[in-house]
């Protein structure tokens, strides 16, 4: 769960609203990409970006960057989890909370 | 965790010690009630009382916790200060999945802390933190505070006691993150008792899957199940409050201190009913793709001067709409969703606090009681009598008040009309009086729960009344639901598993275990129980039926009293030869017994191996974190456990 681009969560115990904090797929300027010092994250078709894995180092800057807070890191191996946009949380999602879009 | 060997927190309330132990015996009885029975037989002391300071509460989570879908509860283990046996009991939410991110199979608390105090369990260290304050307090205001001073937002479990449980209502509950309980036998007196006032469980240990692919196959296979074929939807629909309408027609709806089975406004409190007044959201527990958890809002007036008025949100069941609605015969969704929420603001098990209110109703409508006792005007149908009276119970109002918060088969020992107290080896009756099965299910349930063995269900099944059958379909269920309780799956799900799903499951993970190992667990899980029963001097036989429930016509007419006790007579013959095949063969299956010293060496008696490892607490400031200092030597563990 720590590894998935997605957060669900509560917004201040269980008697509040659920969130699920996920990539918006940002698609004129990108924020996260404008951040990264080495080049790491280029945009993707669609929106949102793609890491480039060995150009970064972890710097943790897209992670601030990223206002609606989805960029997290993986703490093992120190590079930043991007959601790829493949859709499998929308499959396991039973009430239509989560669900795919074409753009 | 997941297919390595069990880890065991023991956390010492007296001394704020800790030990962890790698339990590689523990392997083979897959998790949940399988070990936490286990750990509970080497730990406990049968001949001191339910809430001696030793005595110690045990938590755990199963084989399959959180990975699969539905596998969502943990079981808690305790000396019941409710029936003074076995106390067993399981509770949603968020607690199993927190207890595995934190790297636990099983937490094992002792001793009394010396003040009110709260702990706070994370992978890394155990934090034992000041309480007095918040002695007194709901639990929702308990949730509320700790959420605002520890670490894990979002993620972790919090689970906390009322008022009921510290001051000894021995059927006190225990809230789990808001909506899910620990309800029946007093697991919140038992903390109440160590002056342990909440547990906040948070970790973020990895979950390693082993074969990527074989589990991804698996899990889907098993999420479809639950999400795309009928056998669950009822629940995630109307929720477990569909069943008040159809069981009402069947009259088999314990209404008025089982005066009656029909409930004659049953329309007004029905699961229907409820989803068009009150239900505002519905959740799940994690790792639950049904979700179940359905929420009702009511609105109360809290000052009659200037119209202040605010919207309460109350998770509501079937068993709270029976125990606080047709057993009191309270008849709008509204006022039973306002009794639920004292019961939840007091901390107590909504079952046996409705039971308890139904038998002392009756006793003053018959004179056993007068109103110099119960101060209110207890009568079916009135709420607001029912609000003040639980209020009485929780804070010991006067001697009545201190007799009812003992339980019915208690209070009508001391004012007479046993006759009419509805409970079954001295806990509270479900909501089904549907015959023999639901009857002498919940006597020879190892927990004297519903859910034991599923005895409503089995009368529901049945065309023609045969005992022999029933115990034998009682037996049969009571033995598999050791083996689903170590899993641990939400029994709402045990359709979707049958043992080749359980079996392909646990083949994805890693484990091999074969049917029969299934088989074999829930044999040893339920032989284990049975043997700590026996230990804290419960005899199945001597266990009688009020009156009652022979009075009342089930949905196979009225029940014959010499029946019930004969098809308790024979479930009691099969468990006597189950537990003879267990104790025949002790070489093969060993107990584990461990002989730990006070410095936390390990010893070991059988041939399994035990390894006891240090932990580093790292005090936190303003903390009095404390950790066994002990170097143990870490001795490399090798079974020799042949499955």
């Amino acid at each position: 769960m720590f590894k998935s681009a997605i957060r669900v969560r509560t917004t201040g115990g269980l008697t509040s609203s659920f969130v699920g904090i996920v990539c918006l797929a940002c698609t004129d300027e990108r924020a996260c990409a404008e951040a990264c010092p080495t080049g790491a994250l280029r945009p993707r078709t669609g929106g949102g970006v793609i890491l480039t894995q060995e150009k970064c180092i972890g710097c943790r800057k897209c992670i601030d960057a990223c206002i609606v807070g989805a960029v997290n890191f993986d703490e093992d191996l120190k590079v930043p989890i991007i959601c790829k946009h493949c859709g499998i949380c929308a499959q396991f999602c039973p009430h239509q909370c989560l669900t795919m879009e074409e753009v | 965790m997941l297919g390595d060997d069990k880890k065991v927190l023991f956390i010492d309330l007296s001394t704020e010690k800790l030990k962890i132990e790698k339990r590689v015996d523990l392997n083979a009885s897959l998790g949940g009630i399988g070990i936490a029975i286990k750990l509970f037989e080497e730990n406990f002391h049968p001949d001191l009382p339910p809430l001696h300071e030793t005595q110690p509460i045990v938590f755990a989570v199963g084989a399959l916790t959180s990975v699969f879908p539905v596998m969502t509860k943990t079981v808690a283990v305790f000396y019941s200060p409710h029936t003074g046996e076995l106390g067993e009991s399981y509770a949603g939410g968020r607690l199993a999945f927190a207890m595995m991110q934190a790297g636990y199979d099983a937490i094992v608390i002792s001793g009394k802390a010396k003040r009110p105090m709260y702990i706070s369990v994370r992978s890394d260290n155990v934090s034992f933190r000041d309480a007095r304050a918040l002695w007194g307090l709901p639990s929702t205001v308990i949730g509320r505070v700790i959420r605002e001073r520890e670490p894990g937002p979002g993620k972790r479990s919090i689970i906390r006691i009322g008022p009921a449980g510290e001051n000894g209502v021995t059927y006190a509950s225990v809230c789990v993150d808001t909506y899910r309980h620990f309800g029946r036998l007093g697991l919140g007196t038992s903390m109440g008792s160590k002056n342990l006032k909440a547990m906040q469980v948070y970790g973020t240990t990895p979950i390693a899957i082993k074969n990527f692919p074989a589990y991804w196959n698996a899990y889907r296979a098993v999420y479809k199940k639950c999400t795309e074929t009928e056998l669950m939807q009822k629940y995630h629909d109307l929720g477990t409050s569909i069943n008040i309408e159809p069981l009402n027609s069947l009259g088999v709806l314990p209404t008025k201190n089982l005066k009656q089975t029909v409930f004659e406004h049953g329309d007004k409190i029905s699961g229907e009913a409820f989803a068009e007044s009150n239900l505002i959201r519905k959740m799940a527990c994690v790792g639950c793709p049904v979700g179940c958890i359905h929420i009702g809002q009511y609105r109360r007036e809290f000052d009659k001067e200037g119209h202040e008025y605010e919207s309460i949100s109350v998770g509501y069941d079937y068993e709270l709409i029976f125990a606080l609605g047709s057993f009191l015969g309270v008849k709008s969704t509204d006022e039973i969703l306002a009794l639920i929420d004292e019961v939840e603001e007091l901390g107590m098990d909504a079952m046996s606090a409705g039971v308890v209110l139904g038998w002392a109703t009756e006793a003053l409508q018959r004179g056993l009681v007068t109103e110099k006792e119960t101060l209110v005007p207890l009568k079916f149908g009135d709420k607001e009598g029912y609000i003040k009276a639980l209020g009485y119970i929780a804070c010991s109002a006067n001697e009545f008040y201190i007799a009812l918060g003992k339980g019915v088969a208690h209070a009508s020992s001391i004012y007479g009309g046993a006759d009419f107290a509805m409970q079954i080896a001295g806990n509270e009756m479900a909501g089904y009086h549907t015959g023999y099965g639901a009857l002498v299910g919940m006597s020879v349930g190892a927990r004297h729960s519903h859910l034991c063995n599923g005895g409503y269900s089995i009368d529901q099944g049945l065309k023609t009344v045969d005992l022999d059958v029933i115990a034998q379909k009682l037996f049969q269920e009571e033995i598999d639901r050791c083996m689903l309780n170590s899993l641990i799956m939400c029994l709402f799900a045990r359709k979707v598993y049958d043992r080749a799903t359980i079996l392909m499951a646990l083949d994805s993970l890693g484990y091999s275990f074969t049917d029969a190992d299934l088989t074999r667990i829930a044999e040893e899980t339920y032989a284990s129980k049975i043997r700590v029963k026996r230990a804290m001097g419960f005899d199945q036989e001597s266990v009688r039926f009020p009156k009652r429930f022979f009075e009342t016509p089930s949905m196979h007419g009225l029940l014959d009293e010499e029946s019930a006790y004969e098809t308790q007579r024979k479930f009691n013959a099969l468990t006597n030869e189950l537990l003879k095949r267990y104790e025949a063969a002790p070489a093969e299956k060993p107990i584990a017994e461990t002989a730990t010293t006070e410095t936390g060496t390990t010893e070991t008696v059988t041939t399994e191996t035990v390894t006891t490892e240090t932990v580093t607490a790292q005090a936190a400031p303003a903390d009095t974190a404390t950790a066994e200092k002990a170097t143990v030597p870490k001795k490399a563990a090798k079974s020799t456990e042949t499955v």
